[in-house]
Formats: structure tokens, sequence, C-alpha cells
């Protein structure tokens, strides 16, 4: 492997150099495994943020295109500079907590939101020897730390004391649960075949990416993606025309900002998932390990961008149909036909 | 070190929340401190290295209890009310029970002490889903026929009389 483009060496070298300051300061390697800890969670949260700002400008572009205009085009060379106007704007704007709100669950729900979503990115692995934190039951980590999520935006429905806010917050909460239960049954298929609950020997065990054994699992988590996130064609918890905004009409300026970063981190944090289950994570020839991993994770996003502009959006009850009567059924048989061709074979 | 700083302060915060649960006169910032108090629990099981069963808590209490809960809390209305009573008319039989559970738990931290659970917690996976399906099979099909009955109830009690 041409080992320039391999980022585990930066890391180890990190570590080593961390380990020698250590030495000559004379503290324990406590304290220096301590701030490589700090820097991890810091290169991630840079990771996080230009992952946003690369995926507001492609889905901005990607809008333009396929309806045939240009998309942003005055800020920088063909826009490129206008999500970094735009975050700018964003955060000199003045921060108002409107007089019936619930103050303290104002101010923390934008957190909330974003630190679930965040806390998902340090168990994925994103090459061979860069998983920044492994865990053996990596895959219930990821399902479980999303969960206070639905929470934050909770708080954010009912705190802003409108009740636009309040149906909003109530809708996301309820489609995100119900469309919680297809996708992970449609990653138990996957778990089946690899006989693990941890990402990196998941990704190992894909000599053949497990989208060729379980192609109905991958449509069912597909599907649940878009939902999970909240994005069109399953955007009721935000109709333009009908609740403003859903669960952040009240919030402007740095929090909603950060609502609007959770939004994108979940996005990717789904597609990587479905990347790293089905897709073969970094496994793949020529390139290093992290460039397929964000090549795989890219067409994924690409996809939900995709939907967002291509179809129409669904009512409330067809929602709920689609879940709870086509896509739960259908995983339940898939977990069921894998078990029977497991045991057969 | 950090492990026993981390098991402390997880500890006062969780019963921090546990305590403003019961005395908030707020019914939704009661439940959302649940929510705090099982991130707490399970910052313990943490570091006891019982990872497996700290997502499931997560999963479980902070993914179903506490959104049901809010749920409940947000349909049933009248949820801030500054006299809103803490305590029902069923105060001593509730003070019974706590103080009983109070002293079975006391009793079996002094009878196992920590060191030795600590080693029983590090089962994998595989061992509890081995154990589930063949040690306690009978216990786990139980629970599970209860909770289709209790998804059952909620369905017949949802849809209502129909004619």
């Amino acid at each position: 492997m041409n080992y320039i483009y391999d980022l585990s060496r930066i890391v180890q070298w990190t570590r080593a150099q961390l380990h020698w300051l250590a030495d000559w300061a004379g503290t324990s390697v406590f304290w220096a495994d301590g701030l490589g800890t700090l820097i991890v969670m810091f290169v991630l949260f840079a990771f996080c943020a230009s992952v946003v700002m690369v995926l507001v400008y492609a889905e901005r572009k990607i809008a333009g295109h396929m309806q045939a205009r240009l998309g942003p085009m005055r800020v920088g060379w063909h826009g490129v500079l206008q999500v970094i106007a735009d975050t700018i704007k964003l955060i000199l704007k003045e921060t108002e907590i409107p007089n019936r709100a619930d103050r303290p669950l104002y101010r923390a729900a934008p957190y909330v939101v974003f630190v679930s979503g965040f806390l998902a990115l340090i168990a994925l692995p994103m090459d061979k020897n860069l998983v920044p934190v492994q865990l053996n039951v990596g895959l219930i980590y990821m399902i479980a730390i999303g969960t206070p999520g639905v929470i934050g935006i909770l708080m954010a429905g009912w705190s802003s004391g409108n009740k636009y806010s309040l149906l909003g917050g109530m809708r996301s909460a309820a489609q995100m649960i119900s469309y919680e239960i297809p996708l992970v049954l449609s990653l138990l298929g996957a778990v089946m075949l690899a006989k693990s609950l941890d990402l990196h020997t998941l990704v190992e065990a894909q000599k053949i990416p497990f989208v060729v054994y379980q192609p109905v699992a991958f449509f069912i988590f597909l599907i649940s993606a878009v939902a999970e996130t909240n994005r069109n064609p399953f955007d009721i918890p935000e109709a333009e025309s009908e609740l403003t905004a859903g669960f952040h009409t009240e919030y402007g300026g740095i929090r909603f900002a950060y609502f609007f970063l959770a939004e994108y981190v979940n996005m990717f944090v789904l597609s990587a998932l479905g990347a790293t289950v089905f897709l073969g994570g970094w496994q793949g020839p020529f390139l290093p390990g992290w460039c397929w991993y964000l090549i795989k994770t890219g067409a994924i996003l690409f996809v939900f961008i995709w939907f967002r502009w291509t179809y129409p959006r669904l009512r409330a009850d067809q929602l709920m149909d689609l879940s709870w009567k086509v896509l739960t059924p259908l995983a339940f048989i898939n977990i069921l036909v894998t078990g029977l061709i497991l045991v057969l074979m | 070190m950090l492990t026993m700083i981390g098991f402390y302060l997880l500890s006062v915060l969780a019963v921090v929340a546990g305590l403003f649960l019961v005395l908030s006169r707020n019914l939704l910032h009661a439940v959302l401190a649940l929510a705090v108090a099982s991130m707490a629990v399970a910052g313990l099981m943490l570091t006891l290295s019982a990872e497996f069963l700290a997502f499931v808590l997560i999963l479980v209490y902070i993914g179903a209890v506490v959104v049901i809960g809010v749920f409940a809390v947000m349909l049933t209305g009248h949820f801030d009310h500054p006299k809103l009573p803490t305590s029902n008319e069923l105060k001593g039989l509730g003070a019974v029970t706590s103080l009983g559970l109070l002293f079975l738990l006391l009793g079996v931290v002094l009878i196992q002490p920590i060191a030795q659970a600590r080693t029983v917690a590090e089962l994998s996976v595989k061992q509890i889903g081995t154990l589930l399906l063949t040690k306690y099979v009978l216990p786990f099909e139980l629970v599970s026929v209860l909770l289709l009955a209790a998804l059952i109830g909620a369905i017949v009690i949802a849809r209502g009389k129909e004619d």
C-alpha cells in the first residue's frame, strides 16, 4: 500500500509523539492518552463540520442541476464559499428565546440532538487501522446512541411554546421511532452472516459485500434511513406548507445551526453505517481504505439527495402504513430466510 | 483511577437526577430527569465493563420508556402546575416498598463485593445469547408472552369501541 495516503500511519505517528512528550515531561502515559483522546475528538468534530459543509453545498448544487438551475453561483468559484458565508451569517445572528419557552430545555435541545449524532461517529471504522473507538458491540452502540436525539427533538418541540413546533416535534419523534424498527431489523441479516456485532469484524467478513446476499435488507435500510433523517419523501414533520418548519420553527442563529448540523451529521452517520454493513466499508481494490469508505458513503448520500428531489411527499397515514405493514414484515421475512439458509448450508 | 472518578461522578449524577425525577413539579422535567438518570446508570455499567447491558439500557430506557413517557405527558395536558402534588394516598405503601428494596439491595451489595460483581459482568454478547436460549429459555419466553399481551392490550385500548 502506498503509505503516504494511509491515514493510520499519521495516527500511529501522533501517538508515538504524545508518548515521547509524556516521557520527556516525566508524567505517566495516562495523561498522554487523555490528550490523545481530546485530539481525536477535536479532529472528529472538524471532520464532522467539514463533511456537513460539503454536503450542504453538494445538496444545493445537485438540487439546482436536477431542476435545470445553476444553484449557488455568487460567492467564490461556482459558489463554493456560499456555505461558509451562510455559516458566518448564522453565527453572527441574534439568538432570541420566545416568551412562552421553557428556557433550560429550549437552550439544551439543539446540543442534545447534535451530540447524539456526533457520538455515533466515533464507533465507525474508517480504515483497517483507523477506528476511533473499537467496541465489540459497535452496532448496538450505533443504534443506542442515536436514541437521545429523539428526546432532543421532543424537547425542542415542546419547549418552544408554539403549537407548530409541538406538532412537528411529535410527528418527528413518532416517525423516527416507527422507522427505527425496520432499520434495526434490516441490519440483523448482515449480523447473522458475519456472526458479529463488532463493526470492524463486520467489514472484514465482507470479502463480497453483503448487499449481494442481502439485497432486500439493503433496500429496507435505505428507505428507513431516509425516513429516520426526516427527509423528503418522508418530511411531513417539517412540511413547510402545514407546519412552517416543524420542531425548529422558533429557533434562530447558532441554535438553529446546531439543528442543521445535526440533521446532516445524522445523514452522514446513517450512510456510513449502510456503507459499513452492506457495501464492505473500507474494503476495495487499488485505493486506500478511507477513500473507499468515503466513496461508498458518498454514493449512499447521493441517493438520499436524489430521493429528495425526485419524489413527492407522503401522507401521514401512508407513511405509517409503509413502515408497519410493508417494511417491518419484510424485514422479519428476510431474517427468517437468512436464518433458514444459514442453517441449511 | 479514571474509572473510579467516573464511577463516583456518575453515581452522584444518577442520584441527583433520581431525586429531581421524584421531587420536580413539572412532569415533563421529571420524565427528562429519568433520561439523565438512565444515561448515568448506563455510564456506571460501562465503568464495570458491561458494554452490552449499558447500550441496551440506553436503547430501552431512553429510546422507549422515556419517549413514551414524554408522549403521555404531552397528550395528557396539565403537566406544569406549581401546586401539582408530588405524592399520593399510597405514601405508606410506597415507603414500605422502597425501604424493603433498599434493604434487599444493601444485603446483596454486602454479600457480594463489587470486585466479584465485576468479573460476572464481563459476559460477552455470545454468552448472554447462549444463556438466554438454553438455561433461561423459560423466563425469556414468559417475558416475550407478557410483552405480546401488553402489545395486544395496547392495540385493543387504542382501537376503542367499534359499533
